[in-house]
């Protein structure tokens, strides 16, 4: 069984359909990529996904389990996370709490304990602080832990996005163009850090990605959509040959050109 | 440049913040009617703040200020009192609202009625009012109430916050704001009208006179006790939001407020952490409304209007919204300008034109320009220090404490999956 199905899904907007019966299914551990032109239906796909929007049709399963219809909160408590196309920290805190802030769902303090301050909300925060330090190191920006999220260079408010992400403890983690506005060589160092989540992580990654020296050299399978439609889905290798493929990008003259 | 020279300042000398103190209390005790002594002895717990030395000395300094200096010079001076336990009346206000607009950054505009319900909660009871629907002339109840109302105020208005929040905190933004401030005027109105078919509020003529607190047979009817009283609960209040605006639920908060959406994939539900903000601010709001029921000894819904929101809400901002510092401040200057500075630089230009020097014509008297000032304060404020007399800010973390914790080398959360490879 597959680790996540979208199964048939439709969503529209008044008129226009943003996507239209797309079925993808998502084996554990792999890392797949949805690729296809600008306004192609690929953040409405993760948005239905993670609970953003409710699909007018079809159903979405984690584990065999309908998660359609769930809130974001609660899709992100079963394991689903995410991070933004445009980064979205929480500017004015610092790194480790925006860090501490994914893990909420895992901290369990209440109105009284904290209002006294009581013993097991003390230990609960120090565990927190030192969990969200150790995930700091992990994407390599433990020295910036305490500036403000918002004062950061770019590459590493990526990363802090990514390692906020990871805090919720996810089994699938989507990516929406991790690499935007990247250099060909800060593109690379995403490139390895992405496998490595993958490889020591046990993550299943799902990712939204125009470059596609990166979709073609990191996934292992991928789905293309257009028009809100899914056109092809295959390695990386079938996609690159897949005349659909092409056409969707490049225009019906580049097919019968080659 | 400014940001240099202030991340050097290393707060000020703590020889000058007690000569400041000896200062103004030898002054407010040797000149009686010196109102400036008295707004330096109060504002001399800012200087205490920014001093540098040990948290400790800190709290000694501010608890002599507050304790013993205050009531001890001017306790028996009952204007001074008055004012003093004003200010922490709306300092306490503020601090509640601190919570919903300033960590939450939920724009609440009908706070003052979670005000008006504690403050209605303890009027109803402690007249005879209650036996209007209560069969039986059990009341008024008798002072000794007041300590367990301040419980009951508080859970009366943490109730009315959820009520009014469940239906309020679908809609953001812009659209909260009116909301809610359509939703203060109802309940204001509502009290105002809630004298037919069952007389429960006493509609505008309402309610006196209501007991004064009473311990251990000492009745507590002078603004000496209420100080006090005030003190206690300010107490309280700065407490929690100390420790919410570090913890899981204060987090939150503010993650709410910077990003919905990032908030909510991180497993945060926005309804139900938006009400708790909302119930918290407003259950302080209570308890601070059956401090002032008890206080005034009369209320009726003319203490509850819009105005009264607003004026808390400037409180709010010019401190620093979010800051817990910046909010007494806030609180603290603008309750001294509404209810002394204008009002004697008012009497001083009057004596002055009695003596015949000046020629004041009633419409210039400073005391009626009270919105006037408001208003160009706002406007310095936001164009000189946007965030506030004291921004907030973020606490840092030891990180070599984070690194030295005993926690350190245990397997937390997804990182856990790292054995082995």
């Amino acid at each position: 069984m597959a680790l996540l199905e979208a199964n048939g899904l439709t969503k529209r907007f008044g008129g226009l359909v943003a996507n239209q019966d797309v079925t993808v299914k998502i084996e554990k551990g792999t890392i797949t990529a949805v690729i296809g032109p600008n306004g192609a239906g690929k953040t409405t796909f993760f948005n239905m996904i993670t609970g953003f929007y409710e699909p007018d049709e079809g159903d979405i399963l984690l584990n065999g389990q309908s998660i359609k219809g769930l809130r974001p909160d609660q899709i992100a408590e079963r394991g689903i996370t995410r991070t933004f196309q445009n980064i979205r920290l929480f500017k004015e805190m610092t790194a480790l709490e925006n860090v501490m802030v994914g893990l909420h769902s895992r901290l369990s303090a209440g109105l009284l304990g904290i209002l006294f301050n009581s013993k097991k909300v003390r230990e609960e925060e120090e565990r927190a602080r030192v969990e969200a330090y150790k995930l700091l190191q992990y994407v390599g920006i433990e020295e910036i832990a305490n500036e403000a999220a918002g004062s950061l260079p770019y590459g590493l408010q990526r990363r802090l996005e990514i390692a906020r992400a990871l805090a919720t403890n996810p089994q699938i983690i989507l990516l929406d163009e991790p690499a935007a506005g990247m250099n060909p060589r800060e593109t690379v160092e995403m490139t390895d850090f992405i496998r490595r989540l993958k490889r020591e992580l046990d993550l299943t990654i799902i990712l939204i990605e125009h470059d596609m020296k990166l979709v073609m050299g990191l996934s292992e399978y991928i789905h293309v959509l257009d028009y809100g439609r899914k056109i092809a889905e295959g390695t990386p290798e079938e996609i690159r040959n897949n005349p659909t493929v092409i056409e969707a990008y490049l225009g019906k003259s580049a097919t019968e050109a080659s | 440049m400014a940001n240099k020279r202030l991340a050097s300042f290393k707060g000020i000398p703590l020889l000058l913040t007690i000569v400041w103190i000896a200062g103004f209390s030898a002054a407010l005790f040797f000149l009686e009617k010196s109102v400036l002594a008295f707004i330096g002895v109060l504002f001399s717990i800012i200087g205490i703040y920014y001093t540098n030395t040990s948290k400790t000395i800190k709290l000694i300094l501010g608890a002599l200020v507050l304790l013993v200096i205050i009531p001890g010079i001017a306790g028996d001076n009952r204007y001074y009192m008055e004012v003093a336990s004003q200010v922490g009346i709306y300092v306490a206000m503020a601090l509640g609202l601190n919570i919903v607009v300033g960590f939450a950054g939920l724009l609440d505009l009908g706070y003052v009625a979670f005000f008006a319900a504690g403050a209605y909660a303890y009027a109803i009871f402690a007249t005879s009012q209650a036996n209007e629907f209560i069969p039986g002339n059990l009341f008024p109840l008798s002072g000794e109430w007041f300590w367990p109302f301040l419980i009951v105020g508080l859970v009366v208005a943490a109730i009315f916050g959820i009520l009014l929040g469940l239906p309020v905190l679908r809609v953001k933004g812009d659209y909260l704001a009116i909301v809610t401030l359509g939703f203060g005027e109802i309940i204001r109105i509502i009290f105002n009208n809630l004298d037919k078919p069952i007389n429960i509020t006493n509609g505008p003529q309402g309610l006196t006179p209501i007991a004064s607190p009473e311990l251990f047979g000492i009745k507590m009817n002078t603004p000496f006790y209420f100080y006090f009283i005030v003190l206690l609960v300010i107490a309280f209040i700065v407490l929690a939001n100390i420790r919410f605006e570090h913890s899981r639920l204060g987090r939150a908060w503010i993650a709410i407020r910077e990003d919905e959406l990032a908030a909510q994939s991180m497993g945060i539900s926005l309804l139900k952490t938006k009400l708790t903000a909302f119930a918290i601010g407003a259950s302080f709001a209570g308890v601070v409304g059956v401090i002032f029921a008890a206080k005034q000894t009369f209320v009726d819904p003319t203490s509850f209007t819009l105005m009264e929101s607003i004026g808390i809400l400037v409180m709010v901002i010019l401190g620093g919204s979010g800051s817990i510092p910046g909010v007494v401040l806030g609180a603290a200057f603008i309750t001294v300008l509404q209810v002394q500075l204008l009002k004697e630089f008012s009497n001083f230009l009057h004596s002055l034109q009695s003596a015949g020097i000046i020629n004041l014509p009633n419409q210039l008297d400073p005391s009626k320009f009270q919105r006037f000032v408001f208003g160009i304060l706002l406007i310095l404020v936001a164009l000189y220090r946007p965030n506030g007399l004291i921004p907030a800010k973020r606490k840092k973390n030891d990180i070599d404490a984070i690194k030295n914790s005993p926690h350190a080398n245990e397997k937390l959360g997804i990182l856990a999956r790292l054995t082995g490879k």
